[in-house]
């Protein structure tokens, strides 16, 4: 009698302590477009006040590191901070145009929004971007697509030099390899605020021209991703 | 004996209210969806439309020979089957084409040549109807995807709704299905391009208004 108490107080206490995580869930992202690489995803459910951007508004620097460099150090560190659960890199460095990655998370309580960020190559300061979606509760299958967007913090002058460290001009690479060299740049101007991409222009001029993306090969056109969540 | 019938009767029972009442495939419910398609384009013809319960394409995998020969000659018969139905018409821009299909998957995908490129069609992938009630409708957007299957050179003697070659059976080398990356045209600045401004387009370029009737 006594044994069959401590089971079932052991098992509630099971649950209770299960319950802290609020759900696992699964999330498979597909690169849509055709010759547009994704840099190492990061991929992170987190209380709704660590949203990482705001259409409108002005980068904040870990935003601009990911989304002129790839680089999402910062904006994982501030996650961190706030107690997400995150995964980075999921794909295991770039993601080509028509591959997935899918990324397993067991959320934490109040963990409810999901975002997910790249950068886009060959972009100067572009990024695929699911921002602060509220996850479903239900158990299913959820699909979303997902828009380029343009982090305003870099012109878009559409030189391929490397550059992809904050406040450097240009655009670090361009792994389809079907690039230019030699341009001289679109605009200088930098936008000042997030906002949707306005794509890619290029050229046909593999070594001059005002962009050294190619025309032909490395626009893309909305959307750039779809992600389908199953809530477990 | 008798216990056993009635045990067995009332599963069977309770099964066949289960299967009335979600998705399931393996019922012999039969759903009939009314499916209207509205060109939102400018300038791009879309041939008969391809209404259907099973899969038509997957992004990021090669497409099939009956998308191939869709996507680029507008020819949908070879994908047209016991689970899917053609439209009637060509679609111009701002016109649209009804159809009804009968299905016992609740799932619907679309698919459309867009007359005027080498091998793009708007696509619909998949949509699930699960969650209509009869009279109940939905919409649901289409995209513009690339077959992958030939290069889009846009030129007059391979874009087949300006008179060049429809399907051929050679593919590109990355022969994938992805979205497409739009038209360029002579406007901006590819010299060998048949297209203007006119057949260009962005996303969606279609909408389809999905109505259970039955």
């Amino acid at each position: 009698m006594k044994s069959t108490f401590t089971k079932i107080a052991l098992s509630t206490a099971l649950l209770m302590s299960s319950s802290l995580f609020a759900s696992e869930i699964e999330v498979k992202i597909t690169n849509l477009t055709k010759g547009i690489y994704f840099t190492p995803l990061l991929v992170s459910a987190h209380k709704q006040s660590a949203k990482l951007f705001t259409a409108g508004q002005a980068s904040s620097s870990a935003l601009q590191k990911m989304a002129e460099g790839g680089d999402v150090s910062e904006l994982l560190t501030n996650l961190n901070t706030a107690g997400a659960n995150s995964s980075e890199n999921p794909a295991g460095g770039l993601l080509a145009g028509g591959a997935s990655t899918t990324v397993s998370l067991s959320t934490t309580t109040g963990n409810d929004y999901l975002s997910i960020v790249a950068m886009m190559l060959p972009t100067n300061d572009g990024f695929v971007a699911l921002n602060s979606l509220k996850i479903p509760t239900a158990a299913g299958t959820y699909k979303y697509e997902l828009n380029a967007h343009d982090a305003g913090t870099e012109a878009n002058d559409e030189i391929i030099n490397g550059g992809g460290a904050p406040n450097t001009p240009g655009i670090p690479g361009a792994p389809d390899g079907t690039s230019g060299t030699g341009a001289t740049g679109l605009t200088s101007t930098a936008e000042g605020f997030v906002h949707i991409h306005r794509g890619n222009i290029g050229d046909f001029n593999a070594t001059g021209g005002k962009s050294d993306i190619n025309a032909q090969t490395e626009r893309f056109l909305n959307p750039v991703a779809s992600v389908i969540i199953t809530v477990k | 004996m008798k216990i056993s019938n009635i045990l067995s009767a009332l599963l069977l029972g309770s099964i066949v209210v289960f299967s009335g009442c979600g998705n399931n495939d393996n019922s012999d419910t039969v759903y009939t969806y009314s499916v209207k398609v509205i060109n939102l384009t400018a300038g791009q013809k879309m041939s008969p439309i391809l209404v259907s319960s099973s899969s038509l394409f997957s992004v990021g995998e090669s497409a099939s020979v009956g998308l191939e020969k869709l996507a680029e000659g507008g020819d949908n018969s070879a994908l047209l089957d016991a689970n899917s139905v053609s439209g009637t018409k060509a679609i111009i821009p701002s016109d649209s084409d009804t159809v009804s299909l009968n299905t016992k998957t609740q799932m619907l995908s679309i698919a459309s040549m867009l007359v005027k490129t080498n091998d793009g069609f708007a696509g619909l992938s998949s949509f699930n109807v699960s969650s209509l009630a009869v009279n109940g409708n939905t919409t649901a957007y289409l995209h513009a995807y690339d077959a992958g299957t030939e290069a889009n050179s846009e030129t007059s003697t391979t874009v087949a709704g300006i008179g060049g070659e429809g399907y051929n059976p050679a593919r590109e080398t990355l022969n994938m299905v992805s979205v497409h990356s739009g038209i360029i045209s002579k406007d901006d600045g590819l010299v060998s391009s048949a297209l203007t401004s006119m057949e260009r387009f962005d996303n969606p370029v279609a909408i389809a208004v999905i109505t259970r009737t039955k």
